[in-house]
C-alpha cells in the first residue's frame, strides 16, 4: 500500500505530461496553461517528496544512521515498503533531480534578473513601455520587468497594416501583463523534478502564445485579424530572412496550430478533463502525504523495537545484530510496537 | 471598437509614428491609428508623449507634425542588444511574436492565411 502510495506520483507524472497537453490542446489557452504549469509542478513536487521518502528508507538502514536515530536498522529494514536496492536507486534519482532543479532554478531567477535589470536601465528611455529597434530585421518580443518592454523592429512595424500592428503590440503586452515569463520557469522546474514533464514545457509555451493571441483578439475584437495577422508576420519573416535566429522555442507548426485556432470558434471550458486532472493531483497529493504519515509510523516501530530489545522483550523481525544497540536515551522508553502491527 | 487602456494606445500612436517614414500630424496619425478614435484623444496622447519626451514635433502649416525621438531610443535599444546576445536560457524568458520558421511550411501558411482572409471578408 505504502509502496503503492509513493509510485503513485511517478504515474501521475508519466500521465500528466503525456496526457495533459493533449487534453487541455482545445481548451482556453489561459486555463491550459495554468493547470499544465501549477498542476505540473504539484505532480513534480509529490514526485519529489515521493523520491525522499524512498530515498530516507535507504539512509535510515546504514548502521550510524540508525544509532543517531536510536532506531534499529534491521527492524526498519523489515518494515520498509521496498527493498534496498529500489531505495538506493530512489536515493541517486533524489541527488540528480535535486541538482537539475537547483540548476534550472538559478539559471532561470538569473535571467529573468537581467531581463528586469534591462528593463530598469530602460525607464528613462521608453517610459511609454514601447522601445522600437531603428533596423531591417523583422523581430517583436516580450522582455519581462517591472514594468516590462515590448520591443520591435522599426522594419516590422513599418510593414504591418493598423490592425496587424495593434494584434502585434496587444499579444505580446499580454504576455508582459499576465506574468508569461513566470509560467514558462514553473515549466521548466516541473520538468527538472521529473523528466517524465518535460513535455510540459512546450506545451506551456504554446498555451502561453494562444493566451496571448485570445488577449490581442479580445482587444482589437476579431479573432480571424489576429490570424491573419500572425500569418502575415510569419510571411515577411520568411521572405525577409530565411535565416532567422532561433531567439525563441516557437516553430512553424506551432504557428501553425495558433492560427487554426483563432479560425475555430472560440475554445470552451473541458470540465471533465479540468475535473479528472484536478482530482487526479488531490488523490496523488494525499497519497504521497498518507505515504509520509506512514513513513514516520516505521520509523517509530524500528525505535521502539531499539526499546523492546534492550529490556529484553521481543526482538525486531529479521536479526538485530546491526540495529539494536545499547543506547541509554531509548532504554525503556515508549511502547513495544512491533512493524507491521499497527496498519 | 473595444476601449484601450491609456498605457495601450501611448504604445500604439508611437508605433504609428515609428511606422512612418516622415512626421505625422494628428490627422494622420488618428488616420493610420482608428479612424473611429477621438481626434481630441489622439491629440491628448500626443501630447502626453511629448511631455514624457519620446516624439519630437515640428510646424507643419497650421498645424504640428509629430515624429519618435531617436537618440533616447537608441539607448533602450542597446540595452536590448546586450539581452539578445545573451546566451539561450536568457532568451527562453523573452517571448517571440513569431519564432523560428521553416521554408518547408511556407505553403501549409498561406493557406491559412487565405482563410483568415476569406473570413475577414465575409465579416466586413
Amino acid at each position: 500500500m505504502t509502496l503503492l502510495a509513493l509510485l503513485l506520483p511517478l504515474g501521475l507524472c508519466a500521465v500528466y505530461g503525456a496526457l495533459g497537453p493533449r487534453l487541455l490542446r482545445h481548451g482556453p489557452p489561459a486555463l491550459a496553461a495554468r493547470l499544465l504549469t501549477l498542476g505540473g509542478l504539484a505532480a513534480g513536487v509529490c514526485s519529489f517528496v515521493s523520491l525522499g521518502l524512498l530515498g530516507f528508507t535507504f539512509i535510515a538502514q546504514l548502521p550510524d544512521i540508525a544509532q543517531r536515530g536510536h532506531w534499529s536498522a534491521a527492524a526498519f529494514r523489515a518494515a520498509s515498503p521496498v527493498g534496498r536496492s529500489v531505495a538506493f536507486v530512489a536515493l541517486a534519482a533524489l541527488g540528480f533531480v535535486t541538482l537539475a532543479a537547483v540548476w534550472v532554478i538559478a539559471r532561470r531567477v538569473w535571467a529573468v534578473h537581467r531581463t528586469y535589470r534591462a528593463c530598469r536601465r530602460m525607464a528613462d528611455s521608453s517610459p511609454t513601455g514601447l522601445v522600437v529597434l531603428d533596423e531591417d530585421r523583422l523581430v517583436a518580443y516580450a522582455v519581462p520587468g517591472r514594468p516590462g518592454r515590448v520591443v520591435v523592429s522599426r522594419d516590422l512595424l513599418a510593414r504591418l497594416d493598423r490592425t496587424e500592428r495593434r494584434v502585434l503590440l496587444a499579444h505580446e503586452q499580454a504576455h508582459l501583463d499576465n506574468n508569461h515569463h513566470w509560467y514558462k520557469a514553473g515549466a521548466a522546474i516541473a520538468a527538472a523534478l521529473n523528466p517524465l514533464l518535460t513535455p510540459l514545457v512546450p506545451a506551456v509555451e504554446l498555451a502561453l502564445e494562444r493566451w496571448a493571441d485570445e488577449a490581442a483578439a479580445t482587444q482589437i475584437g476579431s479573432r480571424s485579424r489576429v490570424a491573419r495577422a500572425l500569418g502575415r508576420v510569419a510571411m515577411l519573416r520568411l521572405h525577409a530572412e530565411p535565416a532567422v535566429p532561433p531567439v525563441a522555442f516557437g516553430i512553424t507548426s506551432q504557428l501553425a496550430l495558433r492560427m487554426r485556432a483563432m479560425l475555430d470558434p472560440p475554445p470552451r471550458v473541458p470540465r471533465i478533463v479540468v475535473g479528472a486532472l484536478v482530482a487526479s493531483l488531490l488523490v496523488t497529493a494525499a497519497a504521497t502525504a498518507g505515504a509520509g504519515a506512514r513513513m514516520e509510523v516505521v520509523t517509530d516501530a524500528a525505535r521502539s523495537a531499539v526499546s523492546c530489545h534492550i529490556n529484553g522483550a521481543l526482538p525486531a523481525k529479521g536479526s538485530p545484530h546491526n540495529g539494536a544497540r545499547a543506547n541509554p536515551d531509548t532504554m525503556g522508553r515508549g511502547p513495544c510496537r512491533i512493524p507491521g502491527h499497527e496498519s | 471598437m473595444a476601449r484601450r487602456a491609456a498605457g495601450t494606445l501611448e504604445r500604439e500612436v508611437l508605433a504609428v509614428l515609428w511606422a512612418a517614414d516622415r512626421p505625422l500630424t494628428a490627422v494622420e496619425v488618428q488616420a493610420e491609428l482608428d479612424p473611429d478614435l477621438a481626434y481630441t484623444t489622439v491629440m491628448t496622447i500626443l501630447t502626453r508623449l511629448l511631455r514624457k519626451g519620446v516624439v519630437t514635433r515640428e510646424r507643419d502649416g497650421r498645424s504640428y507634425a509629430f515624429s519618435p525621438l531617436v537618440e533616447d531610443e537608441a539607448l533602450a535599444a542597446n540595452q536590448m542588444h546586450a539581452l539578445l546576445r545573451a546566451r539561450r536560457d536568457r532568451r527562453a524568458v523573452l517571448a517571440q511574436f513569431v519564432g523560428r520558421l521553416d521554408t518547408d511550411d511556407e505553403h501549409l501558411l498561406a493557406e491559412l492565411l487565405n482563410e483568415a482572409q476569406s473570413v475577414d471578408e465575409d465579416n466586413r
